[in-house]
């Protein structure tokens, strides 16, 4: 009985030989998004002038507001764009757009706005001829203000019906980034 | 059959064999040998106590048949010494093997569990019980019955356990009480994985179990952590005296899926030491609903255990107890989402997006793997006939991966990577006296919960050690048919924890709570017809690290999850009654009620902000504290029809109520109501060499309310529609040359209806589980 009873004790001790939960581990490797797109930057060249719109959440899903830009364009005017995707928590900043470009049958940009007079359109496509969106092209019209919506889809089904026309509708896959811009054509 | 004592030619012959076996290769031995011991026995049915008549009793080493009569009586004259195994067999009662070891004249009182199959037939039992408690049992045989199922499904059968799922990992939730509300003990061990998610399903096998309980109510307060409410014992039973290897092996097919599964057990109890070893092992494809496959439902399982027990100088019972679960369970790929646009296109799909009409049974991401090891030792001393003092020590360890679609090769890369170590250490001394018993025990149990690094995904769920330390005194008192219980517990949690945070930085935090449980039982044995009790039960439960600490994206619900570092301990008041009442021997009718008010109820509540992220725009949730009520009630009726037929209904009803805000609590099952019709075959079919017994059909039904007090804005979708299922099963016990099958086949919404369930996750995306028609084999020898 005494036995059972210092046996108890002993190992009730035993157990209290660290009260604190240690952290070595995390100064080796630590806990951090490797994969995580902070930053989506949209490139729009017209006539040899670039400007870029940017829209950054810098902490991560949750936290802090994200910022993002205004995109100004002017009427009548065909622009090319030229998407990059950061990992701005990272130093220097990893370009995830060379993920997805590898990934390029695993990966589609659907791109839609309000404006009905501006026309979006690939420019790029992938191994087996469907779009991808890296590279697209912008067609504006009249003078107005509106949104501009961009969706990168992981897994889409790029052959169900519409979806390499640009329409979202059947595609499927999981939204990496669904990012609304305001837009004025001027 | 005949009644009386017959030995056949058959036995003569074997006889002849076995006395020429003994005299080439043991000689001298058995020259002596008087075969005149006579096997005297008694059979009773455990449940009534009654005598039972008219009991086959086959002796496997004489092929000798006997029958009892009106007293349960049987005699088996002229045996020689040595060992022997009886097979009793009767209607409505499972077969039974015993081993007896006859060197002189023996009488043995025996029981046969009636209910076994004829369901859950009430039967007031006295102090049978382990607790004074109400208990709802699920025996051996039902288990094997329903080897392909999970402990949660397994669980389903009881009225008032209904489940949590998300596809194939499924978890129970008893009058509300789910996760870390409900305390699930493996072997008397608190199961220590991971609680928290509604995900995560219990890592245990339940074929390793000779018994599942739940204890309804509240105040079972030996069992640690779970005072909140219901506590669920998964347990083996001790290895009986048997010199010889016996055992049982189980082969099933269901449909649903393809799955198949192989489980064995095997044990022996020589003079030293009793072993027994189970293997369970389980492979099923994509499942599919009425109408369509579910890609990537499908799952595998390895789990074995070994247990050993022996006892020292008859004062010192020892037992040791080793056991894996190992699993892997797909996600259906059409519910892996990025947003909360993906989930809106989601819901508007009458077929998810990904299903494919080919079948397979890979399990691809999303999927989860868990690798669960436990392990016990046990030492009771008995000091003498009427006190004791138990020791128990065990370790956890708990491995849990759940892989997401990524890019570059990252899928096979777990997104969340836990290991937990656990150590539980317990002290328990009872002591009888008179009429009184008083149990005092004094428990430890320390967690260290690890995020493994290399994920690339910040973790939800933060690092962290605790302490628990508690100790509780029972007193109970029986006077004359009145039991009282009174029993006080005390909890000390001490926990430290790291919170890691997008820049990198580390958070610590320390948390340190002190609990107190409290409970009053009083229970009244009317007659053996009729008995009532009412419980009234404190406690307190510390709020979990994930109501704590949680925070981010909790994508596979389309949310951000957020934590309150000020949470206080939830408390509540549980109020239960419950009475149980045979009439006229045809009929039975068993109730109970329960009313549970909570204050500071912690759950999580959907706030009217939305957060703008690069994934798009997330709903916000927040862990909140309220003032709750949950009540139900739990209804069991049954009543005989004629010889060997009768029906049974089950209703359970449950409501939660969010008294802060005057709205409906999530998470609360909707109203279940339960239906069988059985007929059982009163005599044995003897086709050729072939004898079936307890041949028993059963159809079943099963209604699920539609709960109509969630809101849309406390949730992505209203509640489902109401449904209705309809089952059927028929088993037979098989006996042929004196060993024991068993054939069961089962039919699992045989109407194919589709339909939807409130508490399972899938529901957001496509339908639940179509028809499934499985078979199972069990061989016992």
């Amino acid at each position: 009985m005494k036995k059972l009873l210092s046996y108890f004790i002993v190992f009730t001790l035993l157990t209290f030989v660290s009260c604190e939960k240690d952290s070595d581990h995390d100064h080796d490797h630590d806990h951090h998004e490797h994969e995580l797109m902070t930053t989506l930057t949209i490139a729009m060249t017209a006539e040899g002038n670039t400007s870029s719109f940017t829209f950054r959440d810098i902490d991560g899903d949750g936290g802090n507001e994200p910022t993002q830009d205004t995109i100004k364009l002017s009427a009548n005017t065909t622009y090319t764009n030229a998407i990059t995707i950061l990992n701005e928590t990272e130093e220097p900043a990893e370009n995830l757009t060379l993920e997805i470009a590898e990934e390029e049958l695993d990966h589609q940009f659907f791109f839609s706005s309000n404006i009905t007079d501006m026309t979006i359109a690939y420019a790029d496509s992938d191994a087996n001829g469907n779009p991808i969106g890296i590279s697209s092209t912008i067609t504006t019209g009249a003078a107005r203000t509106g949104t501009f919506t961009v969706i990168l889809r992981h897994e889409p089904n790029k052959t169900a019906e519409g979806v390499s026309a640009g329409d979202i509708t059947n595609a499927g896959g999981e939204s990496d980034i669904e990012v609304i811009f305001n837009v004025v054509v001027e | 059959m005949q009644v009386g004592k017959v030995i056949s030619k058959l036995s003569l012959m074997w006889w002849l064999n076995k006395i020429i076996f003994v005299l080439i290769f043991i000689p001298g031995v058995v020259w002596a040998q008087n075969c005149n011991k006579n096997l005297k026995g008694y059979i009773f049915d455990t449940g009534t106590g009654k005598p039972l008549e008219a009991v086959a009793v086959f002796v496997k080493e004489t092929n000798a048949y006997y029958a009892t009569d009106s007293k349960g009586f049987f005699i088996s004259n002229g045996l020689c010494p040595g060992h022997y195994h009886f097979i009793l067999s009767h209607v409505g009662c499972a077969p039974k093997m015993l081993h007896v070891s006859v060197f002189s004249d023996t009488v043995l009182n025996i029981t046969m569990d009636h209910s076994v199959h004829l369901m859950h037939s009430v039967t007031v039992k006295g102090h049978h019980n382990q607790s004074n408690h109400k208990e709802e049992h699920i025996h051996e045989s039902e288990i094997i019955d329903q080897a392909k199922e999970t402990l949660a499904e397994v669980l389903e059968s009881l009225n008032g356990v209904s489940l949590i799922k998300n596809g194939g990992a499924a978890k129970p939730i008893v009058h509300g009480m789910y996760g870390n509300r409900l305390s699930i003990l493996n072997n008397g061990i608190p199961q220590a994985g991971q609680q928290w998610g509604n995900d995560h399903a219990p890592e245990i096998d339940p074929l390793s179990a000779n018994q599942i309980t739940v204890i309804k109510g509240s105040g079972a307060l030996e069992h640690f952590g779970g005072n909140m409410g219901s506590i669920i014992l998964v347990e083996p039973q001790k290895i009986k005296i048997e010199p010889h290897i016996h055992g049982k092996s189980t082969y099933f097919f269901e449909s649903n899926g393809r799955g198949h599964g192989l489980h064995a057990k095997v044990q022996q109890h020589t003079k030293a030491i009793g072993w027994r070893l189970g293997i369970t092992a389980k492979k099923r494809g994509d499942q599919n609903s009425a109408n369509y496959f579910l890609n990537n439902t499908g799952s595998d399982e390895l789990n074995y255990f070994v247990q050993l027990q022996n006892v020292y100088k008859d004062k010192w019972y020892n037992s040791i107890y080793f056991s894996a679960f190992n699993s892997t369970i797909g996600v259906l790929r059409g519910a892996h989402i990025g947003n909360l646009t993906d989930l809106r296109d989601a819901f508007s799909r009458e077929v998810p997006f990904f299903t494919e009409p080919n079948y397979s049974y890979g399990i691809e991401a999303p999927k989860q793997r868990v690798n669960h090891y436990l392990t016990k030792l046990r030492t009771k001393r008995v000091i003498d006939s009427l006190s004791s003092i138990t020791l128990t020590a065990a370790f956890q360890l708990n491995q849990r991966n759940e892989f997401d679609v990524r890019r570059v090769g990252r899928t096979e890369i777990p997104a969340m990577s836990l290991r937990q170590y656990s150590f539980y250490n317990d002290l328990k001394y009872q002591k009888r006296w008179r009429e009184n018993q008083l149990k005092f025990g004094i428990q430890l149990n320390v967690l260290d919960n690890t995020n493994l690094p290399g994920t690339g995904i910040l973790p939800l769920i933060p690092d962290y050690l605790s302490y628990q330390s508690a100790s509780y005194f029972i007193v109970n008192k029986t006077h004359g048919k009145h039991l009282l219980e009174a029993g006080l517990r005390y909890d000390y949690m001490y926990r430290s924890i790291l919170v890691f945070n997008a820049d990198r930085s580390i958070d610590r935090y320390l948390d340190l709570f002190g609990n107190y449980s409290a409970s009053a039982l009083w229970k009244y044995n009317a007659s053996d017809k009729s008995q009532i009790s009412a419980g009234f039960a404190y406690a307190m439960r510390p709020p979990g690290v994930n109501e704590l600490y949680s925070f981010g994206l909790h994508q596979g619900v389309s949310g951000i999850e957020e934590g309150d570092i000020n949470l206080d301990p939830e408390s509540s008041f549980k109020g239960t009654f419950s009475w149980e009442q045979r009439f006229f021997e045809s009929f039975y009718l068993s109730s109970f009620f329960y009313a549970q008010p909570f204050s500071n109820y912690i759950y999580l509540q959907p706030q009217e902000e939305i957060r703008l992220t690069i994934r798009g725009a997330f709903p916000v949730f927040k862990y909140q504290q309220i003032k709750a009520l949950i009540y139900g009630s739990d209804w069991v009726t049954g009543l005989d029809l004629f010889e060997g037929a009768n029906i049974e209904c089950k209703y359970s009803y449950i409501q939660g109520w969010d008294q802060t805000n005057d709205l409906g609590l999530v998470f609360i099952p909707a109203n279940r109501w339960q239906g069988s019709l059985n007929y059982e075959l009163a005599s044995t079919l003897q086709l050729g060499q072939f004898t079936f017994s307890n041949l028993r059909l059963q159809l079943n039904g099963t209604y699920v309310a539609k709960k109509d007090d969630i809101l849309l804005v406390q949730d992505f979708s209203l509640p489902p529609d109401a449904y209705y299922l309809l089952g059927a099963k028929f088993t037979t016990d098989i006996e042929l040359e004196g060993n024991l099958w068993r054939i069961v086949l089962d039919g699992d919404n045989l109407l194919n209806t589709s339909y939807r369930d409130y508490l399972n996750r899938l529901r957001y995306f496509s339908d639940d589980l179509g028809r499934n028609i499985s078979l199972g084999i069990i061989f016992e020898f």
